[in-house]
């Protein structure tokens, strides 16, 4: 890429101005890890768009202040403030009786509602644990090789703050790598996790071990065989991602030999 | 709950920033009264939000200025205030964002100022795209244009304003 008719592209301002799409931006913050020269690009127009904005500044109407402050020594309510607006009273029995009854028929129906969604969850969920333990089944029937001498555990070593938390089970006889993921943050729809082996001796040359979603928690992942590892590592890539990994989005890595 | 230490962040933060920000809030939402509710509601989005802040990603102004323009704009955008605006007289066109002049209430200050540089086409453009918050699609649709066509004239707009500002 020709870093410098990135940099006269637009695409410096449009980013500092919030007028990049959700790729792009993600495309601009990529590149502004690997060039400094956008950096600076970068930080130069931010500097004068602050500058502009400071010498323009307009003194916001009083008492604001006071307001935000109370606002945030109040722990956040949830709850809505309703104001009751005097009604004025009707003197009939009547129409106590037939506001008795259009109560009772909201609630009722009130109850009927719940007890319909209620049920409509249960069964979802009903079927949502079938699947997992489905899922778990066929991964028991595989007799996972979670423990034994052959099998080396592998903690991911996390290196960034949002990164996912798993466990490599790599079994050395047969080949055979299996991911216990304890929590995999959610990524855009058009990102996934990439699990990388890598080998000392070949100057660390990483193998794709498979793709994954983000948003997982609490499940074994049968990955890609691997023959030979060093480390493992895990990345962030573009969805079905064919090419080597994008090592400024490395997550987690993991040793296979203490040192 | 703020301790001492995070109320003179807060106070801080207010006194330093908040003329700013309501400048190009209110240019976005013209009624002072409810630019104050929005800048309201925006310090308290920065102050829930602080720890979200990534310096890599930019100077601490800019994050605060994007935050205070997305919340002008969902304003502009609520239902309530749509409803709000057809109730009152109608000063020019039904679509008085299509032109920057048609809003005499908006102080010409800042990147507002600077825009009355450009040319009419380049003003619109930044117009609708910055201030309106329309997507490069929607305003394609809206003005008859090719999509990538508008994604040049805003680049080339934006180019324009660059060495204006610098």
């Amino acid at each position: 890429m020709n870093i410098k008719e990135y940099i006269s592209s637009g695409v410096v301002e449009s980013y500092v101005l919030g007028l990049l799409s959700a790729q792009e931006r993600f495309e601009f913050e990529q590149y502004c890890e690997t060039y400094p020269e956008l950096r600076a690009a970068r930080e130069s127009f931010e500097q004068a768009i602050e500058k502009l904005a400071m010498e323009n500044a307009v003194h916001p109407p009083t008492g604001i202040k006071e307001r935000i402050l109370s606002a945030i020594e109040q722990k956040p309510q949830t709850s809505k403030i309703i104001s009751m607006e005097p009604t004025t009273p009707r003197k009939s029995g009547f129409s106590w009786l037939a506001a008795a009854s259009i109560i009772l028929f909201l609630v009722a129906g009130y109850f009927a509602y719940t007890f319909y969604n209620q049920n409509k969850e249960l069964k979802k969920s009903n079927e949502e644990i079938t699947a997992k333990l489905n899922s778990v089944d066929s991964l028991l029937n595989q007799r996972m090789p979670l423990e034994g001498d052959n099998v080396t555990v592998v903690n991911m070593v996390a290196l960034k703050p949002n990164a996912p938390s798993a466990n490599i089970y790599w079994d050395t006889t047969s080949a055979s790598v299996y991911m216990l993921v304890k929590n995999m943050p959610k990524l855009a729809s058009d990102k996934q996790y990439q699990l990388w082996s890598l080998i000392d001796s070949n100057g660390l040359k990483p193998t794709s071990l498979g793709l994954f979603d983000g948003g997982q928690e609490k499940v074994i992942i049968k990955m890609n065989n691997a023959q030979k590892a060093d480390a493992f590592a895990i990345t962030i890539e573009k969805r079905g991602n064919t090419e080597g990994p994008d090592l400024g989005q490395l997550q987690n890595m993991g040793k296979t030999k203490l040192q | 709950m703020l301790n001492e230490q995070n109320n003179d962040a807060f106070n801080y933060l207010y006194d330093h920033y908040s003329g700013a920000l309501f400048t190009i809030i209110n240019q976005i939402v013209p009624d002072k009264d409810m630019a104050g509710d929005v800048l309201q509601e925006v310090f308290i989005n920065i102050w829930k939000k602080i720890n979200t802040y990534d310096a890599s990603k930019g100077r601490l102004f800019t994050w605060m200025l994007n935050i205070a323009r997305n919340a002008a704009i969902d304003k502009i955008r609520s239902k309530g205030y749509r409803d709000n605006q057809r109730n009152q007289p109608i000063v020019e066109t039904e679509n008085s964002g299509m032109s920057m002049s048609s809003n005499p209430t908006v102080s010409d200050v800042g990147l507002k100022k600077v825009l009355t540089t450009l040319n009419e086409e380049s003003r619109k453009l930044i117009d609708l795209s910055y201030f309106q918050g329309f997507t490069h699609e929607e305003i394609a649709k809206m003005l008859g244009i090719p999509l990538g066509t508008v994604k040049t004239r805003i680049r080339t707009a934006i180019i324009q304003l660059r060495t204006m500002i610098q």
